[in-house]
């Protein structure tokens, strides 16, 4: 028999007033090439199937730190519904600067950005840390898990204010099942070290 | 990382060093991985620097490294050798600690990128922590010493 898969509601809309909600990204995230990500390995919560659990690289991969600068970082960061004809959809945009510009940076960062498939994971600075359960578990959240993401616009605008010249690179994930992926494990420390480990 | 990524990043560091929070993380990281103890930051402004330049030196010098270790784990992934205990990753992990894991869990073979002989002779076993938890802190009990009050005497002015 075929499954059905309902779509009702399972949670009150409701204001979190004692931990409100704070808006925006700290400046530090990760960047790690799709292909390299040991699915096999990575688990996900069996009660929550949008919190990945533990999120393993190949072997001899590592991920890349992203630093971005100013008081806004990743602005234009956003998951956006896409309606389609049978089911809707979401798309996740991650935007970030490459504050620097030579052949290097050229050839190692740009140029594999414009044709790679990657996932970016970078932190809240809303965490949740307060919540009864799972606390931290709205610290770290994961861009590009189920279709990866490719670049969309790539610019280096040479008179930019925003960007002191440098390379504004937004790299969009469409047609994902989920509105949002969480990286979360045990705890907000525990979560921080799986994150960490990926860079070193 | 081979001693050689980690002396080119080093290098670049020494270069062109700049005190961001986001330096700073990375060379508490290598301290671990290069002396495997946690950096400690004092209030002197060129701690991090400094760091930099005692690794350095250290790897020029062909001296071990802390974490030439056996058993690598992948990158991003955790092990948790205790039930409620500590969580280890490819940051933390020692030798001692891979290989009692994998005697006991064989089937997570798949999560290490390098694994020594399983047979070795243990030095010292995982440490059991029931409760404890990474970043948990545990206040010790304080004895109470007993408190001694200085007295001055006046000398009476004539």
């Amino acid at each position: 028999m075929a499954t059905v898969c309902d779509s009702l509601l399972s949670k009150e809309i409701g204001v979190n007033c004692s931990d409100p909600l704070v808006a925006g990204l700290e400046p530090n995230g990760v960047i790690v090439n799709r292909s390299q990500v040991d699915f096999a390995a990575c688990t996900i919560n069996s009660d929550r199937d949008n919190v990945v659990e533990s999120f393993v690289l190949e072997t001899g991969a590592k991920g890349y730190a992203v630093a971005q600068q100013g008081s806004s970082p990743f602005t234009g960061t956003q998951v956006a519904l896409e309606v389609g004809t049978y089911r809707n959809t979401f798309t996740n945009t991650v935007s970030l600067v490459v504050f620097d510009n030579d052949p290097d940076v050229c050839r190692e960062i740009i140029d594999k950005l414009a044709n790679g498939e990657f996932i970016v994971i970078l932190e809240n600075k809303y965490k949740g840390l307060n919540k009864e359960d799972n606390k931290g578990d709205a610290a770290f959240q994961i861009f590009g898990w189920y279709q990866g993401l490719v670049a969309s616009e790539i610019t280096n605008e040479k008179y930019s204010e925003d960007t002191d010249g440098g390379w504004l690179v937004t790299l969009e994930e469409t047609k994902s099942p989920k509105s949002g992926m969480f990286l979360y494990n045990s705890d907000y420390d525990t979560t921080k070290s799986i994150v960490d480990s990926l860079t070193a | 990382m081979t001693r050689d990524d980690i002396l080119n990043e080093l290098r670049g560091m020494a270069a062109d060093f700049t005190p961001s929070s986001f330096v700073k993380r990375r060379i508490e990281q290598l301290h671990l991985q290069v002396f495997g103890r946690v950096f400690t930051p004092t209030t002197c402004r060129n701690c991090y620097h400094d760091a930099i330049m005692l690794m350095y030196n250290h790897l020029k010098k062909n001296l071990p490294m802390a974490q030439e270790k056996e058993f690598i784990l992948k990158r991003g992934a955790l092990i948790q050798p205790v039930f409620g205990g500590k969580y280890y990753s490819s940051l933390t992990i020692t030798d001692d600690v891979a290989r009692t894991y994998l005697q006991r869990h064989p089937e997570d073979k798949h999560l290490f990128e390098k694994m020594g002989s399983l047979d070795a002779p243990v030095v010292a076993a995982a440490p059991v922590e029931p409760q404890a938890v990474e970043g948990s802190v545990v206040a010790a009990p304080v004895e109470e010493t007993p408190v001694v009050k200085k007295t001055t005497k006046r000398k009476a002015k004539r």
